[in-house]
């Protein structure tokens, strides 16, 4: 019993890291755009179609189609940013509008994937293979590569928001637009890039599980609701509030999973975000004015 | 103020009469079971689109969890009918006020919660966890599988036209039902936009610390436009069990459901009466005639959203308005002031 | 080097500013001077493209910047201070100012300009490694002055750089605008109180309901009737 609650706790783990890189990127967009990017999963599941693409019917070695696939990506909510979303925000009613927009986009983007690879679940093979034995523990080494690629994600993007000039025009749009701007912030393209940026950790998440979850159209429907839970349970523009609430997540779902079933994994993490959201709807990390 | 308006009011009540009529008497014209079939959705998912554009677009509150109310009143009506052989006649309306009382819940926490972001979120998570619940509670619902056999409503005896049945797609008899139906909904909406409430809906819409300095009582409307809301809705996915009479968890309780409401209402125009019914005709409609696009029909219902916020946002209803019409400065939209 | 001519500024439909001329010349000290919603901190807004005008034309040095965007507006030299400071509040101090030399140019010459500033700013060495929020409000103002100074502006536009603060502080603040000045920075600002302006103020203008009312050098323009009425609230004032 206690073995396997351990295994359960390693898998929480994994899972966390995920929800955690996931929540990470959203949080990012959010922030500086204040823009609840519902098409969020759409970005994840192009990164596994690119990165499935590239890998195997291009031929790429895995870590080049990594990259390669990454870059595509980026390129490509960079353009839905500037040609939708920005726009929107100049406009009365701009924060409902760029939800329904990214709600459109969402499905939009799941049914022409559909479309185009069809509805079949293709799998990836793995990056690496073998098995990590210790204390009776059985861990896959790719699983392993999901929590060290995930932490080095998590870690790269933070020195990129403390130490560089992107950074730094990202914490500044993201606390204060209008006086961003005034210091000569480019705050506009900083979204835009902000969003980019955020998509592009999607589709990293979606390259490095694509071996352990299929590749499919609706790949990113149920990892995208888990980053809203992990944004809003962190406080929503917060990213040490996703980081620690997508790692806290996981092993909440997985040691829950072990105590009832499966099938109810998403309804735990749904209750509890909403649970959450009933007594502190600013998260762990938020500020209490920003939901009022 | 009410007397500048008052041609004008006439104008559209008669306009609106006679709108009526004419789409009551499409049957005397068209008899085509494929045609009516498509209509009747269209009032249905109207109707539905009529509820959440209520809640949405005349109150600003801003929620996306309402394929939640549809598919708890369609599960519920269907179930009562199925296993304890009530009348769907009764069951539909028990549906509805299950409707109510979910959209009551639903709006706790719009009470507490100005952010449309954090609103947005929940109202969606509660409508997952609903799909989930329907999904896996399969002795009551078959899941996945699908709720089948749901009774049809019982025939009626009425005047001259004696008896009227509803089973079957496509009968003329569920045209008027599923009609009723949505002038019915269109109808209260209306009233409801015309009295005190609909007044106190308007100030909450653009801005809810005004209205709350004008001393209305925030907690009140939020609860009545989320309750009359979600008995609308309630009404329509009862209604909509009853007809295609076979459920499953993603036909009503998937956020593709949701997705085709928003579409509507955004390309009808969101906040004006027509508009939802204009957004259900084009898109129910328009999805029809062009067979092709049968299958990309999600692909087209997303694109279309995209085209009428980005492009469109006023929709077509508010264009028509506009053409005829120049509204008072007084009704549009105000500048946001609470954007960082 | 700061010219408005006529210019007009609504927000959504509603017109805040009516034909408004104004000049800052070079090394000039400018208050503009109105009762509140009167439009001051529009008129910044309109020169620095916040609030760009629908009428009338701004121009900065020779050049035309009427529809010049916002972040343009540092690489050409004029720095605004916004109203209550608006600091990054969970930035440090030091993160704060560096944020003020975001433009290219000024990020090259970055340290020299800290070391200057930190010369004219005690607070910068005092308080560099704290949070912003937790500095007091004058700390604030000066940080947020500092921040403004960042990138090196010919032209320091403060909206109300007094307000909140003791009379303390706003004694060390208006000593603080003459030593910038005294760098041949050109300084215009708003302020409520008419002989604290004109202790600093080389000019005036003043603004009723968005429109220009007088405008004139030093105390002399409070005799003015129309001030008095408008300004001082004397109402029906004797000649
Ligand atoms: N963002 C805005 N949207 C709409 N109206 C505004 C906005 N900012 C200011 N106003 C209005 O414009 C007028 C002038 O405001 P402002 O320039 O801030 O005055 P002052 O700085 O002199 O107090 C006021 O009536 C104010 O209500
Ligand atoms: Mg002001």
């Amino acid at each position: 019993m206690s073995g396997q609650l351990i295994e359960q706790i390693v898998n929480g783990v994994i899972l966390g890291a995920i929800y955690a890189l996931m929540g990470a990127g959203l949080t990012l967009i959010y922030g500086t755009m204040r823009v609840l990017n519902f098409a969020y999963g759409e970005f994840y599941m192009l990164g596994g179609y690119a990165f499935l693409l590239l890998t195997s019917a291009a031929g790429m070695p895995w870590p080049l189609a990594l990259v390669l696939a990454a870059v595509l990506v980026f390129a490509f909510a960079a353009v839905t940013a500037a040609g939708v979303v920005q726009p929107l925000l100049a406009r009365p009613g701009w924060d409902f509008s760029t939800i329904a927009a990214t709600l459109g986009i969402s499905i939009a983007l799941q049914n022409a994937a559909l479309a185009i690879w069809g509805e079949r679940f293709q799998s990836v093979p793995y990056m690496v293979d073998g098995t990590l034995e210790v204390a009776g523990l059985h861990i896959p080494y790719q699983r392993l590569l999901i929590v060290a690629a995930a932490a080095v994600l998590i870690a790269g993007s933070a020195a990129i928001l403390s130490f560089t000039r992107f950074g730094r025009a990202v914490r500044a749009t993201a606390q204060d637009r209008e006086a961003a701007r005034v210091l000569g912030v480019p705050a506009d393209r900083t979204s835009i890039l902000a969003f980019a940026f955020g998509s592009a950790l999607a589709a990293l998440a979606g390259m490095i599980l694509a071996p352990i979850y299929a590749v499919s159209p609706w790949m990113g429907v149920p990892l995208a609701l888990k980053a809203f839970a992990v944004v809003v349970l962190g406080g929503l523009g917060s990213f040490r509030g996703a980081v620690v609430a997508g790692l806290l997540l996981g092993i909440v779902e997985a040691v829950g999973v072990a105590l009832t079933s499966s099938e109810w994994r998403e309804a735990i993490a749904f209750a509890v975000l909403i649970a959450v959201i009933w007594v502190r709807p600013w998260g762990l990390y938020g500020v209490e004015r920003s939901v009022r | 103020m009410n007397g500048m308006f008052a041609p004008r009011k006439g104008r559209t009540l008669a306009a609106a009469g006679l709108a009526a009529v004419a789409w009551l008497s499409i049957p005397l014209v068209v008899q085509q079971p494929y045609v009516l079939h498509v209509l009747i959705l269209t009032a249905i998912f109207a109707t539905f689109a009529i509820g959440w554009n209520l809640v949405t677009g005349f109150a600003g509150l801003k929620t996306f969890g309402h394929h939640a109310l549809f598919a708890i009143a369609a599960y519920a009506s269907a179930l009562l009918a199925k296993n304890f052989g009530w009348s769907p006649w009764i069951t539909a309306w028990l549906g509805a006020g299950l409707g109510t009382l979910v959209g009551f819940l639903v709006a706790l926490p719009a009470l507490r919660i100005r952010s449309v972001a954090h609103l947005a979120i929940v109202t969606l998570a509660f409508a997952e966890i609903i799909r989930i619940l329907i999904s896996n509670l399969k002795e009551l619902t078959r899941g996945e599988l699908g709720l089948i056999g749901i009774p049809a409503f019982d025939p009626l005896f009425l005047p001259v036209l004696g008896r009227v049945t509803f089973g079957g797609s496509g009968r003329p008899a569920f045209f008027y039902l599923a009609s009723v139906l949505m002038l019915a909904a269109l109808a209260s909406v209306w009233a409801l936009m015309r009295s005190r409430a609909g007044l106190a809906f308007v100030a909450l819409r653009n801005s809810q610390e005004a209205a709350e300095s004008l001393g209305i009582n925030l907690a009140r409307y939020k609860f009545l436009a989320f309750a009359a809301s979600g008995f609308i809705v309630g009404l329509s996915g009862a209604v909509y069990a009853h007809y295609v009479r076979v459920l499953t968890p993603h036909s009503v309780a998937g956020l593709e459901v949701m997705i085709m409401v928003i579409a509507m209402v955004l390309v009808g125009g969101i906040g004006t009466h027509l508009g939802p019914v204009v957004g259900a005709l084009v898109l129910v409609g328009g999805a029809e005639v062009l067979r092709d696009v049968g299958n990309y029909r999600l692909l087209l219902y997303g694109a279309l959203i995209v085209l009428a916020t980005r492009f469109f946002p006023q929709g077509i209803a508010r264009m028509a308005e506009h053409v005829r019409w120049p509204r008072p400065a007084v009704l549009k939209p105000q500048p946001d002031p609470e954007r960082p | 080097m700061l010219e408005m001519r006529r210019v007009c500024v609504r927000y959504g439909a509603t017109q805040v500013l009516w034909d408004i001329d104004l000049s800052v010349g070079e090394g000039e000290v400018v208050a503009v001077m109105g009762p509140n919603g009167s439009g001051k901190s529009t008129i910044f807004k309109a020169v620095m493209g916040l609030a760009p005008p629908f009428a009338g034309a701004i121009s900065f040095r020779g050049e035309d910047i009427t529809r010049l965007p916002v972040e343009r507006h540092v690489a050409r030299g004029i720095a605004l201070v916004l109203e209550r400071r608006r600091l990054f509040p969970t930035m440090t101090v030091r993160e704060n100012v560096l944020m003020g030399a975001f433009h290219a140019q000024a990020a090259k010459a970055a340290d020299e300009t800290l070391r200057w500033l930190q010369g004219l700013f005690p607070v910068l060495r005092e308080r560099g490694g704290q949070i912003a929020e937790s500095l007091s409000g004058g700390e604030q103002q000066m940080v947020a002055i500092a921040r403004g100074l960042m990138s090196r502006p010919r032209l320091l536009i403060l909206d109300e750089p007094f307000l909140g603060l003791a009379p303390k502080m706003v004694a060390q603040v208006v000593d603080l605008i003459r030593a910038v000045n005294a760098e041949g920075i050109a300084v215009l600002f708003n302020e409520q109180n008419v002989r604290t302006s004109f202790s600093i103020a080389d000019r005036g203008y003043v603004i009723e309901s968005g429109r220009n009312v007088v405008d004139g050098t030093g105390l002399g323009m409070l005799e003015h009737p129309d001030i008095r009425r408008v300004y001082l609230g004397e109402q029906g004032a004797a000649p």
